[in-house]
C-alpha cells in the first residue's frame, strides 16, 4: 500500500471536505474491486453483464420452481445488497485483501450517506392513501411495537445494543435493508448487522409458513388476512408467499398492502435511531449503551434525507426521475456492500452470538403476529375497516 | 504484495471500516453533496424534458 501516505493522519494531510476521496491512485485499486464485485453480483444500469450473481440466482429459482408463487431465492431475500455482500464475503475469506484497496474500500464510508439520502425518492407516504385509514394505523402500530419490544426484550437476552438495534430495524420494518441502513446510524459492527439480516430472514421465511395455519384458525376474510402477513411477516416476498398460501385473493391482498409497509420504512430506522440515540444522551456513562456512541448528533444525512423524502412525497420527483435515482441506488449499495463483504470474516458474523439474534428475532417477531392479528380481528370485528 | 484473510488486520495498521472524527463529517458531507447533485441534476433533466 502507498505506506506513506496511509501513515500520515487524516487530519495532518486535510485541505477541505474534498480531502476525504483522498488520491486517484490511491483509491483506483479499491474502487475497481468494488466495481467488478458489483458488476459480477448484480444487473446494473448500464453494464449489460448477464453473468452475474442475480441471474444466477434467477436461473436456479426457475429450475426449483415457485413456491406460493413466489420464487425461492426472493423468499430468502436475495438482492442488490446481499448478493455483492456475499460476493465480497466469499472473496475477503478465500483469497484475502491486498493493502492496496483499503483507501478505495473506505469509500463505504461516504457510499452510505449518499444512498440512504438517494433512497427518499423511493418511499411516496402518499402511495399509501389508497389503503385507508386503518391500515396505515395498523401497518405503523405493528412497527412501533416491533421495534420497542425487540429494543426491550435485548436486555432481557444479553443482546448487544447495537445489535439488538439493527434486528429492530430490520423486523419492524419487514426489511432486512434496514439492518444496513442502521448500521452508520447506530455505529454497529458489520458481524451484528449480517446476523441481524440472517436472523430478519430466517424468522420471515417461518413466519411466512406458520401464519397461513394461525390465519386459517382465526377465520380472517381474505382482505384482513392480506394485511396481516404484511404487517406480520413484511419481507415482500415472505409476506406474498404467506398470503398466497392462504388463498390466491389474500395474495391478491398481500401485494395491494405491501405499499404501505413500503413507504413508512424510513420512519422504523428513524424510531430506531431516535429511540437509540435519546437512550445513549440518557445513560451516557453506561457502560452497556454502545449503540450511537461516537454519534454527538443527529447526523446530516439523516436529517438531509428526512427533508429529501418529504418533498419527495409532495411528488417532486416524478417517475422515471425515481426509477433513474433508484438505478443509482443500486450502484451505490452495491459497491458499498462489497466492501463491507471484504471486510469481515465469516467468524465475526457468529462472534455476536450465534443464536442469541435469531432467538431475539423469534421472540419479537412471535409477540408482532399476536399483535397484528389481534388488532386486524378487532378492526374486521368492528367494522373499522373501508371494506 | 501482501493479502489479508480479514481487511482489518491490516499490515500498515490501517483500518478501512474505522470511521470517526473529522474524516467521519467530511465523508459524510462529500456523499450527501453527491447524493443531492445526482438527484438535483436528474429531476432537473426530466422537468427540462431531457428524458
Amino acid at each position: 500500500m502507498h505506506s506513506t501516505t496511509a501513515n500520515i493522519s487524516y487530519e495532518a494531510r486535510r485541505k477541505s471536505i474534498w480531502s476525504s476521496l483522498y488520491s486517484f491512485q490511491e483509491v483506483l485499486p479499491g474502487l475497481l474491486a468494488m466495481f467488478f464485485i458489483a458488476i459480477a453480483s448484480n444487473n446494473l444500469a448500464g453494464v449489460p453483464n448477464p453473468f452475474n450473481l442475480e441471474n444466477l440466482f434467477h436461473y436456479l429459482d426457475n429450475v426449483i420452481g415457485p413456491v406460493n408463487g413466489q420464487y425461492v431465492f426472493q423468499i430468502f431475500n436475495t438482492n442488490f445488497v446481499w448478493n455483492a455482500f456475499f460476493m465480497g464475503l466469499f472473496i475477503g475469506n478465500v483469497f484475502g485483501v491486498p493493502d492496496s484497496w483499503k483507501r478505495g474500500l473506505s469509500y463505504i464510508h461516504k457510499f452510505m450517506p449518499l444512498g440512504i439520502v438517494m433512497l427518499a425518492p423511493h418511499f411516496i407516504v402518499g402511495h399509501a392513501a389508497k389503503a385507508g385509514l386503518v391500515p396505515i394505523l395498523i401497518v405503523a402500530a405493528a412497527l412501533v411495537f416491533t421495534a420497542s419490544v425487540t429494543l426491550l426484550l435485548a436486555r432481557f437476552l444479553r443482546v448487544d445494543d447495537r445489535h439488538a438495534s439493527v434486528l429492530a430495524g430490520g423486523l419492524a420494518t419487514g426489511d432486512p435493508h434496514v439492518c444496513a441502513i442502521l448500521m452508520p446510524m447506530i455505529k454497529a459492527r458489520g458481524g451484528q448487522v449480517i446476523n441481524a439480516f440472517v436472523s430478519v430472514v430466517l424468522f420471515g421465511a417461518i413466519a411466512s409458513v406458520v401464519l397461513p395455519l394461525i390465519g386459517a384458525k382465526v377465520g380472517l376474510s381474505p382482505q384482513a388476512f392480506g394485511l396481516a402477513t404484511v404487517s406480520a411477516v413484511g419481507n415482500g416476498a415472505q409476506a406474498f408467499s404467506a398470503g398466497f398460501a392462504h388463498s390466491s385473493e389474500a395474495g391478491r391482498f398481500s401485494i395491494y398492502y405491501d405499499v404501505v409497509r413500503h413507504v413508512l420504512m424510513p420512519a422504523g430506522f428513524l424510531y430506531v435511531f431516535g429511540v437509540m440515540f435519546v437512550r445513549k444522551l440518557m445513560f451516557r456513562r453506561d457502560p452497556a449503551v454502545n449503540a450511537t456512541r461516537g454519534v454527538d448528533s443527529i447526523p446530516l444525512y439523516v436529517i438531509v434525507f428526512v427533508v429529501s423524502w418529504i418533498v419527495a412525497s409532495l411528488h417532486v420527483v416524478k417517475e422515471p426521475a425515481h426509477v433513474a435515482i433508484f438505478e443509482m441506488v443500486k450502484w451505490d449499495f452495491s459497491l458499498a456492500a462489497g466492501a463491507l463483504g471484504l471486510s469481515m470474516s465469516v467468524r465475526e458474523i457468529w462472534d455476536w452470538g450465534t443464536w442469541r439474534g435469531f432467538a431475539l428475532a423469534c421472540v419479537s417477531g412471535t409477540l408482532r403476529i399476536a399483535f397484528v392479528l389481534a388488532a386486524v380481528w378487532l378492526c374486521a370485528k368492528y367494522q373499522l375497516f373501508n371494506f | 504484495m501482501t493479502f489479508h484473510r480479514n481487511a482489518k488486520d491490516s499490515g500498515n495498521g490501517w483500518d478501512y471500516m474505522a470511521n470517526s472524527g473529522i474524516e467521519e463529517r467530511d465523508r459524510d458531507y462529500v456523499g450527501i453533496i453527491i447524493a443531492l447533485a445526482i438527484m438535483i441534476f436528474l429531476t432537473v433533466t426530466q422537468y427540462l424534458k431531457l428524458y
